[in-house]
């Protein structure tokens, strides 16, 4: 216990500051200094005014030094969300300099100045004035910090630092707050040229292309007006990779949801939920500027791919196509040559060249229904007997034809056959005519 | 400069009641050198007090020039009771009083940040600041006044519980809490 109390003291003495000539000369208001003057001992004047020279140059020195000291800059931050702005930090993460990257960030500035306060309370400052301003709330509410500080570690620190603050300040009882955090790459040229391009900070320009990398379907420019919130949903949605961390979770209130855009997709087709073939695929993505739910869905052969509007749940594009063949509800041991022959002229589009097609029941098996893989052996008329075998994988999407029609003709239990080595793969209709009908 | 060599021998505040109540009544009688000497063995306290009711370096530094005019002025008036500091910090209660009663006013009073305060304080010990910042942030303000009076001014907890008009079992047992809890941060590194 003692030596906790030494230190208090002994902090508690350092910390007092000294006072002692200001309250001597207030209270005696002249008078008592030159009381206390006299106990002193007098130096010679000549002496006493090297040494103030002395002690002033070095002042001056020491400041020089101190002011270069401070104002190097360390590690540049940017800030974005949808305002955008760059924090120049001195080594001991002091600003040095702050400046607004767009309109927005401007606006956060404003007349704050935040040059010689730590990060923490520039930060604190900035963040609190976007949340007044709107920019972050509870339906937006991502960050995107990137770093530009050449040492890894240090960078890496920074950005850990960063993170914790801007979690810390944008997470409310109801949601959490997502922040980005990256590290500049300032190799990454694409990044600079792109930024330099559209007017964003390096930090954003490396976020798209990550995500660019991973979705072929987007391109940087469309997704450089959207906002850090959307940019982090996609992010949430593809995983894409980073050279940074991705805490939290984007706030997504301001969109539909999943569940109310596969309705409004239902309903625009005029179709049930139970009507559907298999299960309905909804995946959130950008398109054009705009947030969408793309959902695909099959029904009675034909496949729907409609794209709802995210935020009001309006229906942008509606793809039907006819072609993907759905016949369902196979059932029994084997079905004929005959209903196969059916379902082949009923579904398929080039039925008409598939005359003569001669399909025997006995010639049909599947080696396996659970791991897809299906034999199909057929003969066509012009009774030269010629067989040919063919493997299908219904996982590919271009095979869905045919495999929804060998769905039908092969019934699950089915005898296994044996491996055979001379499968050929077979991924078209196309592909199976020629199998069918080699010329 | 000329007063510096009495600043800077500031020494660690030891209560000799008796050596106070001289000083004092030589300051009553306009002996500015015992100004300077009560000063000396007082300001660590007379601070360290006003900090802990207003938890702000600017506040508690006018408060301490403010004790000592106050204490310069009414030394004449001074009734050596054997309680000297006792006297001294209940100027000093008055004044933190009036200040809180000011800042009350002032609308726009924002809480000091510690951390920014301590890193622009020079001559600190990495210790030190561990310790202020840890008292100052982790303390209740009743924890942090009792035990900057008993391990700085070196109150016995009797005439602390007198001093802030608490019950003595409540210093008691608020001072054990506060040193155990500090005693374990400072074991952490200045972190819980």
């Amino acid at each position: 216990m003692k030596q906790t109390e030494n230190k208090i003291k002994n902090a508690f003495t350092a910390i007092t500051p000294d006072i002692l000539e200001t309250v001597v000369s207030d209270s005696v208001s002249g008078k008592g200094t030159a009381m206390l003057v006299k106990q002193k001992r007098r130096l010679p004047i000549a002496i006493v005014a090297a040494a103030a020279a002395f002690v002033m140059l070095f002042g001056v020195f020491a400041g020089v030094l101190a002011y270069m000291g401070n104002n190097a800059v360390a590690s540049v931050v940017s800030i974005d969300v949808n305002p955008s702005i760059e924090i120049k930090l001195n080594r001991k993460d002091v600003v040095v300099d702050i400046k607004a990257l767009n309109e927005d960030g401007q606006k956060i500035i404003g007349n704050m100045d935040l040059t010689g306060t730590k990060i923490e309370v520039a930060l604190n400052a900035l963040i609190g004035s976007m949340i007044t301003g709107g920019y972050i709330d509870e339906l937006a509410n991502s960050v995107l910090v990137s770093v530009d500080n050449g040492n890894a570690d240090k960078n890496a620190a920074l950005r850990e630092k960063l993170n914790a603050i801007i979690s810390g300040l944008i997470t409310t009882e109801n949601a959490e707050g997502a922040v980005i955090a990256l590290q500049i790459d300032k190799n990454d040229t694409d990044s600079a040229y792109l930024a330099d391009k559209l007017g964003i900070s390096l930090g954003k320009a490396q976020l798209i292309l990550s995500l660019c990398a991973n979705n072929a379907k987007y391109d940087p420019e469309s997704l450089a007006k959207l906002g850090i919130n959307e940019l982090s949903l996609l992010l949430q949605e593809i995983g894409a990779e980073l050279k940074g961390e991705f805490v939290g979770s984007a706030s997504d209130k301001a969109y539909i949801g999943v569940e109310k855009s596969k309705a409004a997709a239902l309903e625009y087709a005029k179709v049930t939920e139970d009507m559907v073939y298999g299960s309905i695929k909804v995946e959130f993505e950008h398109d054009d500027g705009m947030m969408i739910y793309e959902v695909e869905f099959v029904v009675e052969g034909v496949r729907y791919e409609i794209e709802v509007n995210a935020v009001n749940g309006n229906i942008i594009s509606c793809e039907k196509k006819n072609r993907d063949v759905l016949i369902g509800g196979a059932v029994g041991e084997y079905v004929s040559a005959k209903e196969v022959e059916d379902i082949i002229s009923a579904y398929c589009p080039e039925r008409q060249e598939w005359n003569g097609l001669n399909i025997s029941s006995n010639t049909m098996t599947a080696c396996s229904y659970a791991k897809p893989r299906f034999l199909i052996r057929v003969s066509n008329t012009n009774s030269r007997l010629t067989q040919r075998r063919a493997k299908f994988s219904p996982w590919n999407r271009t095979d869905i034809i045919i495999m929804k029609i060998i769905q039908a003709v092969i019934p699950k239990k089915t005898d296994l056959l044996q491996k055979n080595k001379h499968l050929k793969r077979c991924s078209t209709v196309r592909d199976l005519r020629k199998m069918i009908f080699p010329v | 400069m000329i007063l510096s060599s009495l600043s800077t021998a500031r020494k660690i505040v030891h209560t000799d009641n008796g050596e106070l109540a001289e000083l004092i009544s030589s300051v009553a009688a306009g002996d500015i050198q015992s100004l300077g000497e009560l000063y000396k063995l007082t300001s660590v306290s007379i601070y360290s007090f006003a900090l802990s009711i207003l938890k702000n370096s600017h506040d508690a530094e006018d408060v301490m020039h403010d004790v000592y005019l106050t204490v310069s002025a009414s030394a004449v008036s001074y009734e050596d009771k054997g309680k000297p500091l006792a006297w001294m910090l209940t100027i000093t209660k008055n004044h933190c009083l009036m200040k809180l009663r000011n800042r009350a006013k002032n609308a726009d009073y924002c809480p000091e940040n510690w951390e920014d305060t301590l890193a622009k304080a020079t001559g600190l010990s990495v210790e030190d600041t561990v310790v202020v910042r840890t008292c100052m942030e982790k303390l209740s303000d009743e924890e942090l006044r009792i035990v900057t009076l008993h391990a700085v001014s070196g109150f016995k907890h009797r005439e602390i519980a007198e001093l802030l008009s608490l019950p003595l079992p409540t210093v008691l047992s608020k001072y054990s809490r506060a040193i155990r809890k500090l005693r374990k941060i400072l074991a952490d590194g200045g972190t819980e």
